[in-house]
């Protein structure tokens, strides 16, 4: 191969690679409709920590007595 | 001696259906029975043989002498046998499958396909090389045959030898069936077999062919070896002991911990006695059945089943005779209990090992013992009147098993009842949880209980019992009522506490798992339609982790489309590329005949399998009848394709013959369904033979195809090898594809029936090309001018435009799952967005939160409210669907705050929505909604910005009603589409100047034109059509003219011209491409402009319909828009610079400096969609003439596939290459070409 056409590949390998970089960083993210999602565990942890989940089940049990 | 060939490949047949029963057999013991296994082992079997049928294709100019790689071949089965069995039997040790673990699908799906790969691959490779041992051993004897006599021969010779494979499998089935399995065991099988292939592989080193001294003295030695050994081993203590530690070392992978106290093999199945401590369990197909002795359950279980039957007289148990609880049934007060045992042989086994109570219940004078199949019985027994009737047989994870729950099966025990006759079943459950899988498992047994019975009872815990009966009053879930009657029957002992009817029963839970069981519409359950098997496939999936089971549910939510769409597509295709192409009819035909071997290879597996479901599910011991069926199913394959095909062959109708095949093929896979039910009800003696004469007749009709589909595809290639290599692979492939797929999905998802239409409809889609080859139409030559091929793969690019066809429109067809909208919120987000500190939470009629500044107080008017717009505006659409916003609204109808929460729309329409909502903060609602003309839009978003006002203006209405009772504005204003705004007119008029400018074909205007269209359309609108737009249509959406008038005109204009005049917007219209125009232009003033290789450049723009099938497959598969966003023209005029996009937009510009529109030829999956439209273009004529002397992009064609018509080659002043490029050819379509008649040559030399 000519060096024009190694400088042409490596810019077009460049770009693919850049595109792949691109996917990758969205891949493994919560996404609609595919039943995979990442728990919020911060977001969890919190409710837990703060009573807050608790305390609304045990009103909602009381409700229902 | 030529003839010892015929003989090896009766060996080859014979030895390859004993693997299979063999192999099948362990298959069913370590993977529990179930059926799945039998179209995994089928479909991995012929695959292999396809993959070895297809290697031995390259080594036919190597092996000049087959015989002795065919002896060394035959000598290297018994050891591979040997080896797979054993592999097989501790499979589960492999993959760590601890005892009562289900294997998971995948892992199931691996070990079969690679413990069937070497004794297959062996055989596949032995035939084709079989058949060139025979044209070699044949010219040899007897003088050179003419051209035409020696393809005749060649078909001949391929043809007998597969008549005596299929004969040796003949025969292999049934001494496998009726003597050695029977009399001899697996090993004493297995060494016989050894025995055979030794003698065989002697003989043939009497043959004249052989390579060198050395080997053929080598396979000798080893040949007198194996009979040795296998003598050594038949007629020695040998066995006993080798039998006995490979059943003991299986035996520790299915059930460990446990001594093995008895083993045999019954025609249902293996089954061993083993003990821990003071109990004994019946293991039936490596799963626990039955233990033993088990008083407390047989007590309670017994005193259940008695005050349920309402003091019944006379009992019929199905199964259960080994239990404690006959015993426990005779110490009440019934005239007879009559028990169907099926498995005579493994009852008799486990006799001496029952306690002595049980042994001797059996000599009670009230009890009688059938020895006969329960289906059998059920519907040989008249004039019986069963007060009880108890279906005990363990739980429906197998066909064998399935056909005891189903509603035919009850109909029938309903006739040998009364109306106050009780019938009682049982199925495994979970005490505590019932998530959807076990609700829709055994929800499907309770529904088709009450198809066939008015009055269900159901007793729930870790397995569901089910009473059902038609007469009121008769069953009971009421734990007194039972109590009661039990206290009145007249025992001398009651073991049971009484008491214990209300532990059994309590009301709550009864109620509950009622309901969870009726939450999903349960389908019922039939022989033709086994279901709850089904549902088992779905339960071992979910306990065993597979990810399968998810594409199992969506499987059965799109019906037949995933097997008949792929087939119509590649059958369109197939016709379409055939006429776009330089007609050939002779290849055509040979191309449509080996479709014609693959489905008909794919459909005589699937018919078959077809067959031993149904045989499984009307007879009941496929275990101990799989050789004989398969082997019956060879001699009809046998037959029909030496006889009634060779006739065929002989008559010169070979195409019309095979279509009439087809055809017949068809019809049998529609009758077959009602053939099935009609022998469904027949008793064993009709039913046997007529199934064994159905597999022949599926043989001899899928048979008879194979040697007319040899002589067509013969006619093109002229190869022996080749020929018998390529169909083999053909037919075995398809044998393959239908094995997988009708083992593991259609019957178990759609049922046999349906199974059989879905069949008979693909055997006719795959009969069309052939069809379409026979007629005048194929003549017809309407589109060759459009065939010309830019790109040096074809066959690639069809089959990658066969895949994402098929996705899209099973993609289509697929019911979308919605995703459910975040509308919940915790209290740091609805206090952030609010300024209040306490909510209450309201359900009905929508979920809304009332907030309080200080203290919830429910008696005064709360502060604030808090809702999610897609609690109310789902149906208002953004550009791209509904955007989902948290709105707070205090009672004076001043926003509080408004939040983003997720939308579809392209981020660069959303880029800033954060900042730009907080600015609505503060403003009123009281007297007039919100609009654009007095706030500011979302920044080069006007289509989002609409939607998000429209959105919070009926938001806010909304809330306000609910919350505080107030309306808001007085009227919303109605939507209506303003033609006359000032950038509607601006776009109407850039599009109109198109035309003239594209139809002078002159440079300079195109350029002006270019720079409008960048300034207009990119920096001020932001408007472009993108892979967005792309992404949005395949879901069926198309942006509103309401909301988005500017991007529905150009989304509209871009499609038609698209249609018309082919690629003409990448050409002029796409602001990015004229960026990249621009920068190309300034790059080659400069000199920087290179120019590749052309031969690595043609590949390289390629990769855009590689990275458009990408992208498309990812989306449907995930719904995710980030697979569409990586185009920077999306981003670039919205000045979106981050991250990724970053690099991508600034490679593609500089790219452009050295290559002309870096971007568009190798990386734009747009452009690669549109350029699709250069094959349709309808006015392509209307255009200006282009001149491909001066093209530089590789364009030679006017219907190039690859040309964005940037009309340089017109005009020619965007070249500094010219004396570079010297070699152009004539476009087919130019008739006043001035070209040099040599320049084709030369540019081809250049590729």
């Amino acid at each position: 191969m000519k060096r024009r056409d190694i400088k042409f590949a490596a810019l077009v390998a460049v770009n693919l690679l850049a595109i792949a970089g691109f996917l990758l960083s969205h891949i493994g993210g919560e996404s609609a409709y595919t039943g995979w999602r990442k728990i919020d565990y911060p977001a969890l942890m919190q409710k837990i920590n703060s009573g807050d989940l608790v305390r609304h089940n045990a009103e909602y049990w009381r409700k229902q007595q | 001696m030529y003839r010892v060939l015929y003989l090896s490949l009766i060996v080859y047949g014979a030895f390859s259906q004993i693997t299979q029963a063999l192999l099948i057999r362990e298959g069913l013991v370590v993977f529990y029975g179930n059926e799945i296994s039998l179209g995994v082992f089928f479909g991995s079997w012929l695959l292999w043989i396809a993959v070895g049928s297809a290697l031995a294709i390259p080594l036919r100019e190597r092996i000049s002498s087959p015989l002795p790689w065919l002896r060394g071949l035959l000598l290297s089965l018994p050891l591979l046998l040997g080896l797979q069995i054993i592999t097989t039997r501790i499979v589960r040790h492999f993959f760590d499958i601890s005892s009562t673990q289900f294997i998971a699908f995948g892992d199931l799906f691996i070990a079969v396909t690679l413990i069937n790969l070497p004794a297959a691959l062996v055989i596949g490779i032995a035939f084709p090389l079989a058949c060139k041992a025979l044209n070699l051993e044949l010219m040899s004897r007897h003088a050179e045959p003419a051209s035409a006599d020696k393809s005749q021969q060649a078909v001949q010779g391929i043809s007998s030898l597969y008549i005596f494979d299929a004969l040796g499998a003949l025969l292999g089935g049934f001494a496998f069936t009726f003597l050695l399995i029977e009399l001899a065991g697996v090993w004493i099988s297995w060494a016989v077999v050894m025995v055979s292939i030794a003698i065989t592989a002697l003989l043939l080193g009497g043959l004249r062919q052989h390579a060198t001294r050395v080997a053929a003295r080598l396979l000798n030695i080893a040949g007198w070896l194996y009979l040795l050994f296998a003598l050594v081993f038949l007629f020695s203590p040998l066995d006993a002991k080798f039998s006995r530690l490979m059943e003991t070392v299986r035996f520790q992978t299915l059930q460990p911990g446990l001594d093995l106290l008895d083993t045999v093999e019954t025609r249902y199945g293996h089954v061993a006695i083993a003990r821990l401590g003071d109990q004994v369990s019946v293991v039936n197909n490596g799963r626990i059945g039955i233990s033993f002795p088990n008083s407390e359950d047989a007590e309670k279980l017994a005193a259940y089943f008695f005050t349920q039957g309402n003091w019944p007289k006379r009992i019929l148990m199905f199964g259960g005779t080994a239990s404690d609880l006959l015993a426990e049934l005779l110490r009440y007060p019934l005239q007879g209990i009559t028990v169907v045992e099926q498995d005579r042989l493994a009852f008799e086994h486990t006799v001496p090992w029952l306690p002595d109570r049980t042994r001797k219940a059996l000599s009670d004078d009230r009890l009688e013992i059938k020895y006969q199949d329960g289906r059998h019985f059920a519907n040989q027994v008249h004039d019986e009147n069963y007060d009880l009737v108890l279906v005990l047989i363990a739980d429906p994870s197998s066909a064998q098993e399935n056909r005891y729950f189903t509603h035919e099966f009850y109909q029938r025990l309903r006739e040998l009842m009364p109306d106050s006759g009780v019938i009682c079943t049982e199925v495994s459950s979970a005490s505590n949880y019932l998530g959807r899988s076990i609700s829709s498992y055994s929800g499907s047994v309770l529904a088709t209980l009450e198809r066939s019975f008015d009055y269900v009872a159901i007793m729930p815990g870790d397995t569901h019992t089910y009473c059902a009966s038609n007469q009121a009053n008769q069953v009971s879930e009421d734990a007194r009522l039972l109590r009661w009657r039990y206290q009145m029957t007249p025992l001398d002992q009651r073991r049971f506490p009484a008491a214990s009817f209300h532990s059994m029963l309590p009301q709550d839970r009864i109620e509950f798992v009622r309901r969870q069981l009726h939450e999903e519409e349960a389908e019922i359950n039939t022989d033709a339609r086994p279901v709850t098997y089904y549902y088992n496939m779905i339960l071992w999936g979910t306990f065993s982790s597979s990810q399968f089971v998810e594409w199992l549910q969506k499987l059965k939510r799109m019906g037949t489309a995933p097997y008949l769409v792929p087939l119509l597509v590649l059958v369109a295709l197939t016709l379409l590329r055939f006429s776009m192409q330089p007609l050939n009819v002779a290849r055509f035909t040979r191309q449509s005949a080996s479709l014609v071997l693959v489905v008909l290879g794919m459909i005589a597996m699937a018919a078959q399998l077809t067959l031993l479901y149904s045989y499984q599910a009307h007879v009941g011991f496929v275990f101990s009848r799989i050789a004989l069926l398969n082997s019956l199913f060879m001699a009809g394959l046998a037959l029909g394709a030496g006889f009634i095909g060779q006739l065929l062959v002989r008559s010169g109708q070979s195409a019309y013959a095979l279509i009439a095949v087809m055809v017949s093929t068809s019809v049998m896979l529609a009758v077959l369904p009602s053939l099935y039910h009609y022998m469904g009800d027949m008793g064993l003696d009709v039913q046997q033979p007529l199934y064994l004469s159905l597999t022949v007749l599926i043989g001899l009709l899928t048979g008879t195809g194979f040697p007319l589909a040899v002589s067509l595809t013969e006619a093109d290639t002229g190869n022996v090898l080749h020929t018998s290599g390529l169909t083999a692979a053909a037919d075995n492939l398809g044998g393959a594809f239908g094995g997988f797929i009708t083992g593991a999905l259609l019957v178990p998802i759609l049922g046999v029936s349906m199974t059989c239409y879905t069949l008979a409809l693909m055997a006719f889609f795959g009969l069309l090309p052939l069809l379409y080859s026979s007629t005048p139409l194929v003549q017809i030559g309407w589109l060759r001018n459009r065939g010309y091929q830019a790109f040096p793969w074809s066959t690639l690019s069809w089959a990658l435009l066969w895949l994402v066809l098929s996705w899209f429109i099973i993609m289509l067809i697929l019911p979308q799952q919605v995703r459910q909208p975040t509308v919940s919120f915790d209290q740091a987000s609805l206090t952030a967005v609010s300024q209040s500190k306490e909510f209450i939470f309201r359900e009905k009629p929508l979920p809304y939160y009332l907030g309080y500044d200080k203290k919830v107080d429910e008696g005064k008017m709360p502060d604030t409210v808090s809702l999610s717009s897609m609690a109310i505006s789902h149906e208002i659409r953004g550009y791209a669907g509904p955007i989902n916003l948290l709105l707070s609204l205090d009672r004076n109808s001043v926003i509080r705050g408004v939040d983003y929460i997720e939308s579809n729309e392209t981020s660069s329409y959303i880029n800033g929505i954060d900042q730009w909502l907080d600015t609505l903060k503060g403003i009123s609602l009281a007297d007039k909604p919100l609009s654009l003309d007095d706030i500011d839009g979302l920044s080069g978003a006007t289509t989002s910005s609409r939607a998000v006002i429209e959105t919070l203006n009926r938001t806010a209405s909304e809330a306000s009603q609910l919350a505080f009772d107030q309306s808001l504005f007085t009227a919303m204003p109605a939507p209506s589409i303003d033609w006359l705004q000032p950038k509607v007119i601006v776009l109407v008029l850039l599009l109109a100047v198109f035309f003239p400018v594209w139809r002078s074909g002159r440079d300079d205007w195109r350029l002006y034109y270019q720079g409008l269209v960048l300034v207009v359309l990119g920096f001020w609108f932001n408007v472009l059509v993108t892979e967005v737009d792309l992404a949005h249509l395949t879901q069926g959406s198309m942006p509103s003219p309401y909301a988005s008038l500017l991007h529905f005109i150009l989304i509209g204009f871009t499609i038609i011209i698209t249609l018309l005049l082919g690629q003409v917007y990448c050409g002029y219209i796409c602001p990015f491409g004229a960026l990249q125009e621009f920068i190309s232009r300034i790059g080659r003033y400069f000199y920087l402009r290179s120019e590749p290789e052309q031969h690595l450049e043609r590949r390289m723009r390629y990769l855009k319909y590689l990275l458009l099938a990408g992208m498309l497959s990812g989306y449907w598969l995930t719904r995710d828009m980030f697979w569409v966003n990586f185009n920077p023209m999306q981003h670039f005029f919205a000045f979106n610079f981050s991250g990724w996009i970053l690099l991508i937009t600034v490679i593609s510009l500089l790219g452009a400096l050295f290559y002309y529109r870096f971007w568009c030829r190798y990386f734009c999956p747009f452009g690669a969609l549109l350029s699709f439209g250069n094959k349709i273009a309808l006015m392509l004529k209307w255009g200006p003439q282009r001149d491909y002397t001066h093209c530089d992009l590789g364009v030679r064609d006017d219907y190039d596939i690859d040309c964005i018509h940037c009309q340089r080659c017109i005009e020619g002043k965007d070249y500094g290459l010219r004396k570079h490029r010297q070699a152009t050819i004539p476009s087919m379509s130019q008739k006043n070409s001035t070209v040099p008649t040599g320049a084709k040559k030369e540019y081809n030399n250049q590729i």
